[in-house]
């Protein structure tokens, strides 16, 4: 690593991300660039070096943005630092990728040459749009037999409305294109153009977490400058902070002197509480009392709701501080505590989509060692009872008596559909077993349409994705957004075991889903909860009606056949064994379920 | 140590090591009787004095039962000598209830052999049949045929002697419940008998069967809990009466007189290769060396051929008596467990007893918790349930 290089000038700076569909080779990208600008030695070097996180490099997905400073002699000879911020890829993390837009003045649109433009593509492109991004089309993999870029340019054409001529034909993998790239990146993206003499105002668009050091802010200087032992107040926060560090964003931290107008880099500033800062806050002078927040920022809300449990009871305080280091960087993550009957203390987590629950959820267990287990996802509901009383409610246990409700609304979103349109019909019909309100379409070519669903989003949580994918074969892709409440036929489905209800396995549902969800529940869970001495009912219920039910035999004979003198040491061994093992079960009434069967239970989703 | 009422007297146990041929389920501690059979019983007989005399105390007991191993390879003039050597020692009481283990294929190639047990002071035979069926006989390992069963089953009621039982073997992969009933019923109609002991065929590691099993083998029916519930309702019909998870009586005085001290606590004394041995008053159990040579070289040099001892922790004897207790159809004695281990425990399992009652697995009452039949099938799962941790978990100084 190249020490004590001189600042380089804000002219000289460009901000910029890389905006793609997952899997459409953005890390790939990053890496390829990261490499032709010397930015990092072969020792250093990783196969997706952006996507840090083993779980990201696992999955090939990018979840958390890092941020990297890059410096490339430009034609006229002089040095150029090109800061490439990582997005996140996929629909649940737009806000993520929303802050990312927001502290560049451009973006590289990156489009696989054979799968084309997706429906996120398009979702992200037009949030570059409301910041006034330079957007430069790349069509990537034009090495792959199946790439077809003369299609992808008429895509780019048709659906985004961008010149077709001004794409970068590349392959990250090989290498083809990349200098075109960066050439591209340096003359078509403008310079920050923030003002160094004003006032001090920096975005934060990202923050770290440091054992030693504590938050790490990763910040966009917007106007002015910011240098060691400045006075600075978050303004959400409203308190004062004296910066103990600046630096830029390499490899690793590089300390620098001073932050001008317009660059991206980092600030240490004896912050020690995750808590005491939100991300997409702005970072003035302290005692600035005329400064105006930065504009465009959207806190990000969780809409996905889920109780986590630890599977040992004594792991809640591992999950309570690791739930914190994760919200850290990650302000859609919200969590209070809770406790089930059969789970024991928990918290109930909310969440932007399936896939950042997914994500939470692995990251917990990776990298805190946890083992969890997770109730079924729920949307927030707004319930209005006869006393005038409207309730915001996510938690099936906080569903008021059904006799005292007066109506229910849920969440409406509008999903923008890309498919082929043979697919037309089948998504029809996807999106009417979906309940969807209202549906719209529009030929974006010969032969790609797009699809505008009004539905709720509870219908979304459940293996949409999937099931979009399955019936477009592979060609669907799908974005949404929050649309608004409107009135639904709620009922709460509890799950009874021998007529005690499993708390955890309670269900916020449209009542047409009632049935089939709760089958699915009870037969799930007759499959997973073993043979007992006696016949076990699993029963899903309404209030005290009964819509599904299954059983479960009666166990084997389980008692030693022959119990004389010589045996009786043995078998009391072997009883005190199974004790012991039986202590780790979970107990609802007079059975015994184990772990694994509220895992078998919760962890797909279920079918209807 | 004289037993006290609630527990019952003290019972000894002997047992024979020998077999024709070594069954293919069993795990005992056996032998091959070999061609020199008789040197080695008469060895053995030698050995077991031995040990009789080693442990020489008044313990008192009223039955002595003879187990293997196949007890009927003893000539009945050692079984004689025996008794009366424990009776001198002190170990038994004048004139005990003495039990025999017999095989049917002894006793049909010795015509004479069940009256001169009789005239021995043997009281009650146990008869090894396992099977009336030829088939099962076969799978079983057996060398005696279903009429071999019958004809002994006639001449012990000849000879008169007092206890008949015989050993029945259920469960095999191959057996389906209506065999399994008619079976049954044949045994229960053979002449004579008092009493059945009818035991789920069990895999053991180690075994024949354990090799088969462990190789992927199916031995065992999947029915395991139906089959269970078909003895005891088939048996019942035919007049026998369980009073414990494998035990059948034709009347409350045809149970067995040896046997339920194992499961009441009762203090036994164990002689020969295995056998153990339990003291109720120091909570101490032991047992002997598995093997004849050791067992044998021990008792010879003067030594107690004891292999290994534990003495319980009171955890470790309460949960004991509860899944003891909960094998039998009198049930666990919850005014006397209380007593012993204290009411707390009691109160702690109350609920747990209630919704074992809700589910018809017990029945309480009378200071009893007594298993259903549905109890019974399922007593070991009940007594994993049973929380007893209240009981104190420390090793006990001896008494």
């Amino acid at each position: 690593m190249k020490k004590g290089r001189a600042a380089v000038p804000g002219s000289r700076v460009r901000n910029f991300c890389i905006i793609a569909h997952v899997d459409h080779g953005k890390s790939t990208l990053a890496d390829r660039l990261i490499q032709r600008c010397g930015g990092v030695s072969d020792r250093e070097f990783r196969d997706q070096l952006l996507d840090s996180m083993d779980l990201e490099r696992e999955r090939g997905i990018t979840i958390k943005s890092n941020t990297v400073s890059l410096f490339h002699i430009g034609p006229d000879g002089e040095t150029y630092q090109l800061n490439l911020i990582d997005t996140p890829g996929h629909v649940d993390f737009s806000h993520e990728v929303r802050r990312s837009l927001m502290s560049c003045e451009g973006a590289l649109l990156l489009v696989d040459a054979a799968q084309g433009v997706e429906a996120q593509t398009v979702a992200n492109y037009f949030v570059a749009m409301e910041y006034d991004l330079e957007v430069v089309p790349v069509i990537n993999k034009v090495d792959l037999p199946a790439a077809d870029p003369e299609r992808v340019m008429e895509e780019i054409d048709d659906e985004l409305g961008l010149d077709p001529f001004s794409s970068i034909l590349a392959s990250a993998k090989t290498g083809l294109g990349v200098e075109e790239v960066i050439g591209a990146v340096v003359e078509r993206i403008p310079p920050p153009s923030g003002e160094e003499e004003a006032p001090l105002r920096a975005l934060i668009f990202d923050a770290q977490y440091d054992a030693f050091r504590g938050v790490v802010l990763l910040l966009r200087i917007v106007d002015g400058s910011m240098r060691r032992g400045d006075r600075v107040r978050l303004m959400r926060g409203e308190r004062d902070y004296q910066v103990e560090e600046v630096g830029r964003l390499g490899l690793r931290r590089e300390p620098v002197d001073r932050l001008g107008a317009g660059s991206v880099g980092y600030a240490i500033c004896g912050i020690r509480r995750i808590r005491e800062i939100a991300i997409g806050d702005t970072v003035i002078a302290g005692g600035d009392s005329a400064a105006e927040p930065l504009p465009g920022y959207r806190e990000a809300r969780p809409v996905v709701f889920s109780s986590v449990y630890p599977m040992s009871t004594d792991d809640y305080g591992v999950l309570e501080k690791a739930l914190g280091k994760l919200a850290l960087n990650d302000p859609a993550l919200t969590y209070e505590r809770e406790s089930s009957t059969a789970l024991g203390f928990g918290f109930r987590c909310g969440f932007l989509g399936l896939l950042h629950l997914d994500v939470v959820q692995e990251r917990l267990q990776r990298e805190h060692g946890l083992s969890l287990l997770l109730s079924a996802p729920s949307v927030r509901y707004h319930v209005s009872t006869k006393v005038g009383e409207v309730h915001s409610i996510e938690n099936p246990a906080h569903y008021p008596d059904p006799a005292q409700i007066l109506g229910a609304e849920e969440p409406f979103i509008r999903a923008t559909i890309l498919i082929p349109d043979r697919s037309v019909g089948p998504v029809m019909e996807l999106l009417a077993e979906r309940r969807v309100a209202k549906t719209g379409m529009n030929y974006l070519s010969s032969r790609r349409v797009e699809i505008h669903a009004e539905l709720p989003l509870a219908e979304v949580l459940f293996d949409f994705h999937d099931r979009l994918k399955t019936v477009t074969h592979g060609y669907g892709s799908y974005d949404y957004e929050l649309l608004d409440y409107r009135a639904t036929k709620l009922v709460k489905v509890d799950i009874l075991v021998n007529g005690d209800r499993v708390d955890a396995l309670s269900q916020l549902v449209h009542e047409t889903k009632a049935r089939p969800r709760a089958l699915a529940y009870c037969e799930r869970l007759s499959e997973a909860i073993p043979m007992h001495n006696f016949k076990i009912a699993v029963q899903g219920a309404i209030g005290g009606k009964i819509i599904a039910r299954t059983n479960i035999r009666a166990l084997r004979k389980d008692v030693t056949a022959k119990c004389y003198g010589g045996d009786i040491t043995r078998k009391r061994k072997l009883l005190e064994k199974q004790k012991e093992g039986k202590r780790r079960m979970k107990q609802v009434g007079n059975v015994q379920i184990p772990q694994s069967a509220f895992v078998a239970v919760l962890k797909s989703s279920p079918g209807a | 140590m004289r037993g006290s009422p609630d527990r019952g007297d003290p019972g000894i146990y002997v047992h024979v090591p020998f077999c024709r041929r070594i069954c293919p389920y069993c795990d005992f501690a056996v032998t091959p009787r070999g061609r020199r059979g008789s040197e080695r019983t008469a060895r053995y007989r030698t050995a077991l004095l031995a040990e009789i005399a080693l442990r020489a105390a008044p313990l008192g007991a009223d039955t002595v039962y003879f187990g293997g191993g196949t007890p009927s390879l003893l000539p009945p003039d050692a079984v004689r000598e025996l008794v009366a050597s424990l009776v001198a020692a002190g170990l038994a009481a004048p004139a005990p209830f003495v039990i025999l283990e017999a095989n049917p294929e002894d006793l049909v190639r010795d015509e004479g052999l069940a009256r001169a047990w009789a005239a021995a002071g043997v009281s009650g035979v146990s008869l090894g049949a396992q099977s009336l069926d030829r088939d099962r006989l076969r799978f079983l390992g057996r060398l005696h045929s279903p009429d071999d069963v019958r004809r002994a089953a006639a001449m012990l009621l000849d000879a008169g002697i007092p206890w008949r039982s015989m050993d029945l073997i259920y469960g095999d992969a191959a057996q389906s419940s209506a065999a399994l009933e008619a079976e049954l019923e044949a045994a229960a109609g053979l002449s004579g008998l008092t009493h059945l002991s009818v035991y789920e065929l069990t895999i053991e590691a180690g075994t024949p069967f354990g090799r088969r099993a462990a190789a992927g083998e199916r031995l065992i029916s999947a029915e395991t809990a139906a089959l269970f519930r078909s003895v005891h309702e088939t048996l019942a019909g035919v007049g026998f009466v369980a009073y414990e998870a494998s035990s059948f009586a034709r009347s409350k005085r045809d149970r067995s007189p040896h046997n339920p001290k194992y499961w009441t606590g009762a203090a036994y004394l164990g002689l020969g290769p295995s056998a153990h041995s339990f003291d109720p008053d120091r909570r101490a159990r032991s047992w002997n060396h598995r093997t004849i040579a050791p067992w044998r070289d021990a008792v010879l040099r003067g030594e107690l051929p004891v292999e290994g001892a534990e003495v319980l922790t009171a955890r470790e004897r309460a949960l004991e008596t509860v899944f003891l207790g909960l094998r039998t159809v009198a049930g666990l004695d919850l005014d006397a467990f209380a007593a012993a281990w204290g009411d707390a425990v009691v109160a702690a399992n109350r609920d747990r007893f209630r919704r074992w009652e809700a589910s018809g697995l017990v029945r309480t009452g009378g200071g009893r918790l007594a298993p259903t039949l549905d109890g019974l099938a399922v007593g070991d799962a009940l007594a994993r349930e049973v929380d007893l941790g209240l009981v104190a978990d420390e090793r006990a100084a001896a008494a």
